[in-house]
């Protein structure tokens, strides 16, 4: 039956069977055909289709809901036309990212994910619908920027009321058919292709659905039989026995359901906890300290939840027993270092700290997970380890494909929150590492005869492996020297480097499917053409798109390589990769920043060496497209650019003449105005290597560049956190006020912070998450470790204050390198000449008072202003110890001032108040503050020559008074380390012939 | 050995090395210092690196870059060159101390005395050290004499084979990360070719310690293990782990606290221009062998080619820096 387009059009808006009529048409005639269906878009049948589904949306809204009972099972004819108006929709959908331009004009979207649609009670509606939202959200991935419909649009959409409310019903289905496996499926795969943002991530969690994800994950392991011996029984015993799941079916994925979860839980310790808390989890993998040779029926301990820091191996750890077998670790004693909680993972890239692996140095308090720990750990110390741990190592050891790389994407969360034992990590480099770099040779030796314009289901998955694994690699890897061995004797950077070195390959030809739109294409003559009968632009190629991932990807891997290690850099060097890391940082404006941003990452971590910066890096001039990414418009390129240009300024870098050349001075005084603490941050700490053995006069010009004023509110805060003190306390019903005690640093610029950051209110999370919790109490235990890490994970406060910290730090270390020797060139007479005339420039522009009134109030112990905290008792003060980095600096800037002329040191002699807190700072735990202070009395009782000699025996003198002495004495004796001791002897020396 | 503490050292003890990384003491040794009675704690190194996991793991702190100021102000290297000639001159079988006790007290009385008494050695102390290459008939030293296997370049380059050369070297260290066993600077040499009277290369150290051993792990540097054993055993701190080698590779934990800190520097390219793979005249193809003593500031070096002379000598002091040298950090 042929029907001409004006009679289809009049049936779809016909009743019921006449519509149906019309859709089998349509299906039969657009199925497979582009041209049939762009012609059939054109006509306008997209409204007429979308309405079916809408109108049956209206209909119920408007007369309630029908009975139930009428409709149960049975299918009417409206339900078929439903059906087919969906399968229709999807049909176009699938045709290509041009053809969700009309979709969207004809409002698809919001009809689909209606509740008549998504909550049908028939699977089959349901299912159809979501495969028309899983084929949009497919080509969305390819859209132009200027397309309505983008993967984040989509995620808004979904991950919000009543869809995600829909969402969440379809994973909690108990009843299992094969319609519902792939409901499941579908939705897990939307889940992992959309949920990028931490408000979707958040919202997720909240809604419910990362539990109902845990639940099916819970349930592979019932179907592998890998459920923990007893869990029954102790379930029961918890009132946990509902939340063993039935054993899933062979048909559903488990690749999507952990890629879903993957992708909720990305780089929050929250939210990996909340994974591991979830009951159905906690449920097949109990934590119970059982003896193996007593009888079975009893079990020898309540359920314990694992820890969030565990140390405590028990005795019987079945789950182990699914992993090779390793030789022995020495229990307890942790291997290496202790892995910092990380932010996100963009904090990876563009951060805070001094790199993304100093994250704890800088930070002397208060990363989210040592306050979890600190409160978790008041228990009864040690807790054991979750046993979702080894059964997710052994999956990567048992699985295939995506199920590999979802699994290790998601053990890297846990181990990267510190959730697993230290012993862990020499596992993870022996049984996961190996396996994800064959995995990727594997695939990557499959790509060559990759046909991207055709993509069957196996291909996609190909693609998807090369594009993902590097990058969880480098998460993987990046804070862990043992696992980047592992990885570079796994041979990553060969792999990695070759996978971008043939993204930049000539792409493949095109093939003729793409072509024929850009000819047949009409240029659109009338104006007038609704725009549900126009098709949008045509999209981005697969190709292009899939190199532009790898690249990102691959990109990441190597910085993440050549963090630590300069043999792993000169590897990468040798790999003849530099070309291509450079050609990475150009701009281009159809490249996402993230290329950028990676490039600009990686190019930092090798930038680490001076070898390379002298070889290499000068030879590819990276100065140049790195200098112009600094003023790219997108402030997140900004920060990883000036990251890299920290370490292309150095004194032994060749880059730095042509850096201020070209005026890198004035950009980065720019940069330390910004209100992004990131880019003040990075841009003070280029700014403080400058100026290292730079002239008298380049220093003069960066502090007038940035102005005085400004350089001391930078390092300065105390007038700005009153300040905040007063606002807050005006403004006393802020809802975050609560979680503000630990407010104590500048939060000058780091308030403007907050508020940005604070864009998710508390409430948010507080509202759902309270959804029907069995009262167990395993499950109130956890809900109450649960809210101490969200907590800590949500506060601005503590990012804003260690951002503040690190920016006070690198502050100082400025002021510090402006007055050591400008000694590069002239004489040392010259340079010692240089570091007077700088300190009185100092003090003249800081005013001299004022500067040492500064470094005073660095070394005080700061009295936290007394919020008084919700819930808990007093508002008693906390106090606050200063950080060891910022005393250490002060110190430093006191050295270089004692080195110059008697005046000047003098006037340091003078500072009692100063001196006195220096004097408590004798015990120091850090060798550095130590033996700085030695080398401050060294230069403090340094006689020139010999009309100096009074004045120097009255410095000894009041600084024997001030009881320096016998610290010193304690030092040359006591001391652990040998440098320390040396110089407390050879300052004691100077010091006693004024001292007797 | 230098005395340890009956006389108060005038001169402010040097830098270490030491300050951006924890000593990394992955494994113990039962070695046990006889001699310096510096190790308190031998047997809690474990326990002491243990509690550092949470220090970054990330060496990036750049110590102590320095310039150097040229040593014509110093009267020192007239008197080792003085000394010097006499060592260098001991053929190899004989144990020829690089640098003797005597010579050390007699630094440190000489410095001590201008210390406190004038005060010119503290202009521009800003960095450390080097003074004097040293040593050797023919040969330039650090920066070899060109492509030695060509002969017929020696007799252009007119030195008088049968004195003693000395030349200025200045070292600078750009960079140290204990943690990796590494450092690296520029060392820069006056006077050794007519075309370039000041040669300028860049080298990297490996310190002897957890990751590297006294063995030369690098076929292409030449050194057999009979070679580096000789080499080793010219330096008198040395001597306490003479045998221990012989039997089988030596770790030495807990680096920063010994005296004297054991490395090999090998130069690998000419700065400011790498791409300059050769000169007229010298050469870098050897490496040292380097004995830096933290108490004294000094380092000690004999220079290894198969193609030079042999035991050539470097002799650098510390140049007072008086705890002046700014915070680098790479990012």
């Amino acid at each position: 039956m042929a029907l001409d387009p004006q009679s289809v059009l009049a049936k779809l808006s016909a009743n019921t069977s006449e519509q149906i009529t019309a859709l089998r048409f349509l299906k039969n005639e657009v199925v497979g055909h582009v041209q049939k269906k762009e012609h059939w878009i054109q006509h306008g049948v997209v409204r007429p289709i979308v309405n079916i589904i809408a109108s049956d949306a209206l209909e119920l809204d408007g007369k309630g809901t029908r009975p139930p009972f009428l409709t149960l099972g049975t299918f009417t004819d409206e339900d078929n036309a439903k059906l087919q108006a969906l399968q229709l929709l999807a049909s176009f959908a699938n045709a290509g990212p041009a053809f969700l331009a009309p979709l969207n004009a004809a409002g698809a979207l919001p009809a689909i994910l209606s509740t008549p649609c998504l909550q049908n009670e028939h699977p089959r509606i349901v299912l159809a619908a979501l495969r028309v939202v899983r084929d949009i959200a497919n080509a969305a991935v390819f859209t132009p920027s200027s397309s309505p419909i983008s993967p984040t649009s989509l995620a808004d959409t979904l991950f919000a009321g009543t869809p995600l409310e829909s969402l969440h019903q379809i994973l909690s289905q108990r009843t299992s058919s094969t319609d519902s496996e792939i409901q499941i499926s579908i939705v897990a795969h939307l889940i992992k292709a959309l949920c990028r943002e931490e408000r979707h991530q958040a919202a997720l969690v909240s809604s419910g659905i990362l539990d109902a994800l845990a639940t099916r994950l819970a349930s592979f392991a019932v179907s592998k039989g890998q459920v923990l011996p007893r869990a029954e029984i102790i379930s029961r015993l918890e009132g946990l026995e509902d939340y063993i799941p039935e054993p899933a079916t062979s048909a559903s994925s488990l690749d999507s359901i952990l890629g879903a979860i993957a992708s909720i839980i990305s780089d929050s310790p929250f939210r990996a906890c909340k994974l591991f808390y979830s009951p159905s989890i906690l449920a097949v993998f109990p934590v119970v300290d059982v003896d193996p040779s007593k009888s079975s029926k009893s079990p020898s301990g309540s359920m314990e939840l694992p820890g969030l820091r565990p140390t405590r191996h028990m005795d019987f750890e079945p789950m182990d027993l699914l992993l090779p077998c390793m030789a022995p670790q020495p229990r307890g004693q942790p291997t290496h270092a202790a892995f910092p909680p990380l932010g996100t993972s963009r904090e990876n890239l563009n951060l805070n700290g001094r790199s993304t692996s100093k994250f704890q140095s800088a930070t002397a308090s208060g990363t989210p997970s040592d306050d979890a720990s600190a409160s978790n750990g008041d228990a009864d110390g040690e807790e054991s380890e979750s046993p979702l741990i080894p059964w997710l190592i052994a999956l990567v050891r048992s699985g295939s494909g995506n199920e590999i790389l979802m699994a290790a994407s998601i053990l890297t969360s846990l181990f990267k929150a510190g959730f697993s034992y230290k012993t862990r990590e020499a596992s993870i480099g022996l049984l996961v590492v190996p396996v994800l770099l064959s995995m990727l040779n594997e695939v990557e030796a499959k790509t060559k005869g990759i046909d991207y314009n055709n993509c069957n289901r196996d291909t996609t998955s190909t693609l998807n492996i090369i594009e993902e694994a590097p990058a969880i690699l480098a998460r993987l890897i990046t804070d862990s020297e043992s696992l980047q061995k592992a990885a570079f004797d796994s041979g990553a950077v060969r792999t990695v480097c070759k996978l971008l070195k043939d993204s930049y390959d000539v792409p493949p030809p095109l093939a003729k499917s793409w072509s024929w739109s850009t000819h047949n294409r009409t240029p659109d003559p009338t104006e007038e053409v609704p725009p549900e009968c126009r098709l949008g632009e045509e999209g981005q190629q697969r190709y292009l798109v899939h190199r532009i991932k790898v690249r990102e990807s691959t990109l990441r891997a190597i910085g993440a390589l050549a963090t630590f290690k300069d043999e792993y850099r000169k590897a990468i060097v040798d790999q003849e990769a530099i070309h291509f890391i450079v050609e990475s940082l150009n701009q281009d404006p159809s490249k996402p920043i993230s290329v950028t941003v990676a490039a600009c990452y990686a190019v930092r971590m090798l930038s680490r060496s001076v070898n390379i910066l002298r070889t290499a890096l000068v030879d590819h001039t990276v100065s140049t497209p790195l200098f112009q990414l600094l003023r790219h418009h997108d402030v997140e390129v900004q920060v990883a650019a000036t990251a890299s240009i920290c370490n292309l300024v150095m004194d032994f870098s060749p880059m730095r003449e042509s850096l201020v050349e070209a005026g890198i001075l004035r950009i980065l005084c720019e940069h330390a105005h910004s209100h992004n603490a990131s880019l003040r941050l990075n841009a003070l700490w280029a700014l403080k290597n400058l100026v290292h053995s730079a002239s008298v006069d380049l220093k003069k010009r960066c502090v007038e560049e940035l102005e005085s004023g400004w350089l001391v509110r930078l390092i300065c805060d105390d007038t700005e956190d009153d300040a905040l003190f007063s606002a807050r306390a005006r403004g006393d019903r802020q809802p975050t006020h609560d979680i503000l005690d630990g407010m104590d640093e500048d939060v000058d610029m780091g308030f403007a912070d907050d508020q940005n950051r604070a864009w998710l209110p508390a409430s948010f999370y507080k509202a759902p998450t309270t959804r029907a919790q069995p009262d167990v109490r395993i499950m109130r235990l956890a809900e109450t470790r649960l809210t101490t890490l969200r907590e800590a994970e949500l506060n601005p406060t503590r990012k804003a204050r260690h951002d503040d910290l690190a920016i006070q730090e690198q502050g100082l270390g400025f002021i510090r390198n402006l007055i050591g020797g400008a000694h590069s060139s002239g004489s040392a007479a010259d340079s010692a000449n240089d570091t007077t005339e700088m300190i009185d420039y100092l003090f003249s522009t800081l005013g001299q008072d004022r500067l040492f009134e500064i470094l005073a109030s660095k070394l005080r112990v700061k009295v936290l202003h007394p919020f008084s905290r919700r819930g808990s008792a007093g508002s008693e003060a906390r106090v606050l110890p200063p950080q060891t980095k910022i005393i250490e600096s002060v110190i430093y800037i006191l050295v270089h001032i004692a080195a110059s002329i008697p005046r000047h040191r003098q006037l340091v002699v003078s500072q009692t108040e100063l001196l006195k807190q220096l004097a408590k700072l004798f015990n120091s735990q850090d060798r550095e503050v130590r033996v700085a202070l030695c080398h401050l009395i060294n230069n403090l009782t340094w006689q020139d020559n010999a009309s100096d000699g009074p004045g120097c025996s009255q410095r000894a003198l009041e600084l024997k008074n001030l009881g320096f002495l016998s610290k010193l004495e304690a030092l040359k004796e006591g001391d652990e380390e040998l440098d320390v001791r040396e110089r407390a002897k050879s300052a004691l020396w100077q010091m006693k012939p004024a001292a007797y | 050995m230098p005395t340890p503490s009956s006389n108060p050292p005038p001169d402010p003890p040097p830098r270490t090395h030491s300050t951006s990384c924890p000593d990394d003491a992955r494994s113990t040794s039962s070695w046990r210092p006889d001699q310096d009675g510096l190790e308190m704690n031998i047997d809690s190194q474990e326990s002491s690196s243990s509690p550092e996991p949470v220090s970054a793991p990330l060496p990036t702190r750049v110590q102590d870059a320095t310039d150097s100021r040229s040593t014509t102000e110093s009267p020192r290297p007239d008197s080792r060159s003085g000394t010097e000639p006499s060592s260098s001159s001991d053929p190899i079988d004989t144990l020829s101390q690089p640098h003797k006790p005597t010579d050390a007290d007699d630094d440190v009385l000489a410095r001590g005395d201008r210390d406190t008494s004038s005060g010119q050695r503290r202009s521009g102390n800003y960095d450390i050290v080097t003074s004097v290459g040293t040593d050797s008939d023919k040969l330039e030293y650090g920066i070899m004499p060109s492509r030695l296997q060509d002969d017929a370049f020696a007799p252009s380059m007119g030195y008088d084979f049968s004195n003693v050369r000395v030349y200025d070297v200045q070292v600078e260290i750009k960079y140290v990360d204990l943690r990796e066993s590494f450092l690296c600077g520029f060392l820069k040499i006056q006077g050794l070719t007519e075309d370039n009277p000041t040669l300028t290369t860049y080298f990297e150290g490996e310190i002897i310690g957890t990751k590297y051993g006294f063995i030369t792990k690098h076929e292409s540097w030449g050194a057999t293990e009979k070679i580096d054993l000789n080499h080793w055993s010219k330096f008198s701190a040395f001597r306490q782990y003479n045998k221990q080698v012989r039997k089988g590779p030596v770790l030495i934990p807990n680096l920063a606290q010994r005296e004297n800190i054991f490395m090999r520097w090998k130069e690998h390219f000419l700065v400011p221009d790498h791409r300059v793979r050769t000169i007229n005249g010298a050469s870098f193809e050897g490496f040292y062998y380097i004995c830096f003593n933290q108490k004294e500031g000094s380092v000690s070096g004999i220079y290894f080619h198969s193609k030079s002379e042999k035991f050539q000598q470097l002799e650098l002091k510390h140049v007072e820096d008086r705890g002046c040298f700014g915070a680098m950090e790479f990012r």
